[in-house]
Order: C-alpha cells, then structure tokens, then sequence
C-alpha cells in the first residue's frame, strides 16, 4: 500500500487542459511545442513492440506529461477482462509511466470477439458485481487505481434498476476507483434518454472526478427525436461548454478541486491549432470558476488497496 | 459469428444478454432483445441499435482499408467495404488493439468466392500485412558493415546470423511488388488529382516475384528480389552458416551470385548480430 502511494505521488501529476495526441499532429508538436499541460493516448495505438509510434511518444513525452485512455478492457464484460489485452496494457503502462490510466463502462467483447466500439451496460446488482471484479483485477494487475468514465449510450434497458450515477456512486465505494467525468457524454445520453444533465451532475460522485473530458458530437434524427451521436468530430458545443461550467463551480463549492480536463477529437482530425484554441478556452473557464481557491481541496488521487 | 459452448460464467443473466446483444450486432435485431430496451417505438428501436452496428463496421471497415491500402484500391472503394462486412462476420477480431486487426485478411481472400478472379489479391494482402507488421515491430540496430568487412573470410563464413526483427519476405506467382508500386501512383493521384501522367508498368501477370520487407531504422524498405537471394536469405533465417547457406542456395540456383547478395544484404541492413562459432 505505501509502496503504491509513493509510486503515485513520483508521477506527474496533471493538471490544466490537455488534448488527445494523434499521429498526424506528432511533428507539429514537437516542432511547435504548444501550451498544453499533458497529453493522453489510447494505450491500444501503442501496443506495438517498436517502430515510429513509439519513437514519437518516448520524444513527446519528454516535453509533456502523459494520461493513458484505454478503450479496449471491456470492464463490462461478463466473461471478464481479457488477460491477453490486460498483460499489453501492463507493459505499455510500464514503458511510459502515465500520470494516470482510465478506461470506459461499458463492454466491447463476447466470448473472446471484439467489437470495436463502447457498448452500454443495463445497470443493476449483477452488472456492478462483474465490473467491481474486472476494475479490481485490472487495478491489482496495473498497481493502481484506474479512472472510470461515463459513456455515451443511445438505448436504455428494462434490466436496469439503479441509475448511472447510483451505479458509479457504488462502483467507487467498491473498487476505490477514481472517475473520469465526460461530460459530453453526460450531455448525448440525457438528451437520448430525456433526463437532465444538470440533475445528472446533481447526483454524481463529483469528489471522485480525476479528469474531465470534453468533445464535439453530431445529431440525426430517429423517429422525430433528435438522437446524439458521440463522435468525437467538432468543436464542443456551447450547452456543453455551459455543463462544463456548472460541474466546476459544483466541484468548487464542495471544494474540490477543477480536474485535469481533456478536448477529444478522433474523427475528421483538424489541425492541431484548432485543437489548441479548444484547450484556451477550456482552461478560461478552468479559472474563471476557480478564481477563489478555497483551502484544504483536495481531489481525487487514488491508489489501489 | 457463431454462439459457443458457455464458460462457467456464461451462465449468468448478463453474459446470456451479451450474447444475444452480440449476435444482433452482427445479424439483426431480435424481439428478445429489442423487449428490453426502453424506447417504445419499433423504428427508435432499430434505429438506435443500427447506431452501435455502424460505429461498429465502419470503424472496422476503416481501419481494415488503412492496413490494406492496395487491396482496397483494385478491388474498388464500395466493394471493399462489402468483402469487410464479410470478413468481419466470418472472423470477428479476436484483440481489443486494432494494431493486431486483420492479420487473417489474406486466407479470407483465398477462399472468397467473389475475388477469385483476382489471384493476386491475397499475396497483395500478404505483402501488405507484411509491411505493417514490419513498421511496428521491435527496434533493432542493424550491424555496422565495417564489422563484418573486418572479420576473417573462414570466421564468417563459419559464422551464423540474426536478422531483423522487421524482416518479413512474401513469395507470389504473380508479380505482386510491379502491381504494389502501380497502385501507390493511384493511391496518391487520389489525394492530388492534378498529377495524371501515368508512370505505370506493364504488368504481366504469372510472373513470379518475391518481396523482401525490413525496417532497419524508422522507414519500411521494400526490395523486389531474385528467387535465389529469397532463399538464401530464408536459409540465413533459419541459423545456417554463412557457408552452408551459400551451399544450399546453390544447390538450386547455379546462377547465384553470392559476393553481390552479400553485399545487398549488407546495402539493406538485415544483419544485427553474428554468432561466432568456435570451432574445437
């Protein structure tokens, strides 16, 4: 245990705004250096054994701090977390030494088939027993705690019977799990699921938030009902901008400090001066809701047991 | 995709939803499924769930068309993302990191019926996982050559080899690396339509060609090569002396020129260590 707090406390720790790093902006940033506080990368795109990926990376992050995002452990898998994928992650984990690693609820594979995409859960006892099982194997195998986010879902299911925030509320007690809280997605699934985000936020485990994440998303309409689509390829939108605002003055007045946040852009990448300005305006708001630090914040900085 | 024999946790109620969610995506949507979902009508239903099923495809038709550029550009945009569909139904992807995507791509291709014609396409697909195989494989530092200019003739020649770790060889009937190379022109034209002046070989096909891929340092280099130097290379893979490798070689090919393939071997920085064998 004390091993692991001061494995933890060696790290970087993040703070400010990062973005995404994706292989088309690799000489702009080293070339440009930009502001930008850290970077994240999906461990998935690095698990490669060499090549120019991770020549690129080991550069980049001399200059950066680094956060790892995975997208492919399925913590919600009732067939449990692939060891293959567990053991690729362990290595590129310990390759970069990330500030901190994070992964999705939801599921992505079945009876060893990948899907390639971030499946919605039905929320209830059986379903939060296997991802507390899945989080605690992965967080026994990285040797520390990981950050779970919210996702975007476009169906809600009968099997459920306790809501999203209840869930994580009692995923966190369980696993002693940090959360990444996108709020995006907060946004695209209450508005496909006609709830309030803002009550969302409301019921939230906002003391356990170790990051934020902000992104773009497009819309089509279903049946007469504008239905969200998280894809990650336009600017953040003002509504969200406005959420982001209001979970951080939330998480000021229960002083707590503003998270390291994140602009996510995957698809129809733009330059990365673009992504820059997103991170400026993040951070704006960064400040202006914490012009008053209060005294004795303190974050969420987990580390397994 | 098809349905396997339960492990010990299948049998939980969220594993038999996962399965049956699984399946939909592959196939359609079922009444047993779509009971479950909260929206009421039966259009937001199907509708909704296509969103996942073609974040799904798409994502992997994508990504499939990024490992396998030359493929997709003779087999024509529209096609190739209807021979994905079936791939992906006949072999879901067995890893989570799309860095492992596809890697059986070119045995579909063998036995699928509709690109036959095509008998090429698989050693195209072979070349080209080849080629991404080599760009992510394990850094090595190639031998100096003033290292083995330096070595006594009798030491080396005793002398086995490792190679790259990027080193992949693809062997073809057909002359898959003149067909590989004609295709980059369409590829780039595609991006920069102002070039039109054709470069383009005559292709003939049967002719056999054999493709040499390493990566000494960062850039994936790319060799057409004489059946001779393939095998000797291959003999060299397999931890044959220098000497016993040159012998074999020539068993087969009387016309192999062993001072120019050495050298090539060494222009091409294959070698990264020489085991020195002492002899009693």
């Amino acid at each position: 245990m004390l091993k692991n707090i001061l494995d933890t406390m060696k790290k970087d720790t993040l703070h400010g705004v990062g973005i995404g790093l994706k292989a088309q902006h690799y000489d702009d940033i080293l070339a440009t250096k930009p502001p930008l506080d850290w970077l994240e990368i999906h461990p998935e795109n690095y698990m490669g054994a060499g090549g120019l990926p991770h020549k690129y990376l080991r550069e980049i992050c001399e200059h950066y701090p680094l956060s790892m995002h995975g997208v492919g452990l399925s913590l919600g898998s009732a067939d449990g977390v692939s060891d293959e994928h567990l053991t690729a992650l362990t290595t590129v984990v310990k390759r970069y030494q990330p500030a901190q690693v994070s992964e999705h609820l939801s599921w992505s594979h079945w009876n060893q088939h990948f899907l390639n995409d971030l499946l919605p859960l039905p929320y209830n006892q059986e379903s939060l027993q296997i991802v507390v099982s899945n989080v605690h194997k992965v967080q026994d195998a990285l040797q520390q705690a990981i950050y779970i986010e919210n996702p975007s879902a476009y169906l809600g299911f009968h099997q459920s019977d306790m809501s999203e925030t209840d869930f994580l509320h009692a995923l966190v007690k369980q696993t002693n799990c940090g959360l990444l809280l996108d709020i995006n997605n907060v946004y695209v699934s209450a508005n496909n699921q006609h709830y309030s985000p803002k009550e969302y936020l409301d019921h939230y485990p906002l003391h356990a938030v170790g990051e934020i994440h902000l992104a773009g998303h497009a819309s089509e309409v279903i049946d007469n009902d504008v239905v969200l689509i998280d894809d990650h390829g336009s600017p953040v939108i003002d509504d969200v901008w406005a959420l982001f605002s209001y979970a951080l003055q939330k998480m000021t007045d229960n002083n707590l400090l503003s998270p390291p946040t994140l602009i996510e852009w995957d698809t129809d990448i733009p330059e990365l001066s673009v992504l820059v300005n997103e991170a400026d305006k993040a951070r704006k708001i960064q400040k202006i809701t914490t012009q008053n630090p209060v005294k004795g914040k303190d974050n969420y900085r987990g580390t397994s047991e | 995709m098809k349905s396997s024999p339960h492990s010990q946790q299948a049998t939980s109620l969220l594993a038999q939803w996962q399965e049956t969610f699984s399946l939909a995506l592959f196939d359609q949507l079922t009444p047993e499924l779509q009971e479950g979902f909260q929206e009421t009508s039966d259009t937001a239903c199907k509708q909704r769930f296509a969103i996942y099923q073609n974040n799904i495809f798409y994502s992997l038709a994508t990504a499939l068309g990024d490992l396998y550029p030359v493929v997709k550009n003779l087999v024509g945009d529209d096609f190739f993302t209807g021979t994905a569909g079936v791939y992906f139904r006949q072999y879901p992807p067995q890893k989570a990191a799309m860095v492992f995507l596809g890697e059986n791509f070119a045995d579909f291709l063998r036995t699928f019926e509709h690109t036959q014609k095509m008998s090429y396409l698989a050693d195209i697909a072979e070349l080209e996982l080849a080629r991404h195989r080599s760009y992510h494989a394990a850094d090595k530092d190639p031998l100096v050559a003033e290292v083995i200019a330096h070595m006594a003739p009798e030491l080396l020649a005793s002398s086995s080899v490792e190679l790259h770790p990027s080193l992949h060889y693809v062997s073809s009937s057909d002359p898959i690396f003149s067909i590989w190379q004609n295709n980059q022109e369409d590829i780039h034209n595609k991006q920069d339509e102002s070039q039109q002046e054709s470069q383009q070989k005559t292709i003939t096909l049967g002719e056999p060609q054999q493709v040499l891929v390493v990566r000494p340092i960062y850039t994936v280099c790319m060799y057409h090569i004489e059946k001779s130097v393939y095998d000797f290379i291959q003999h060299l893979h397999h931890r044959d002396t220098i000497a016993n490798a040159i012998e074999n070689t020539l068993k087969d090919h009387l016309e192999f020129d062993v001072g120019q393939s050495i050298q090539f071997i060494l222009q091409t920085q294959l070698i990264t260590h020489i085991n020195q064998t002492v002899d009693d």
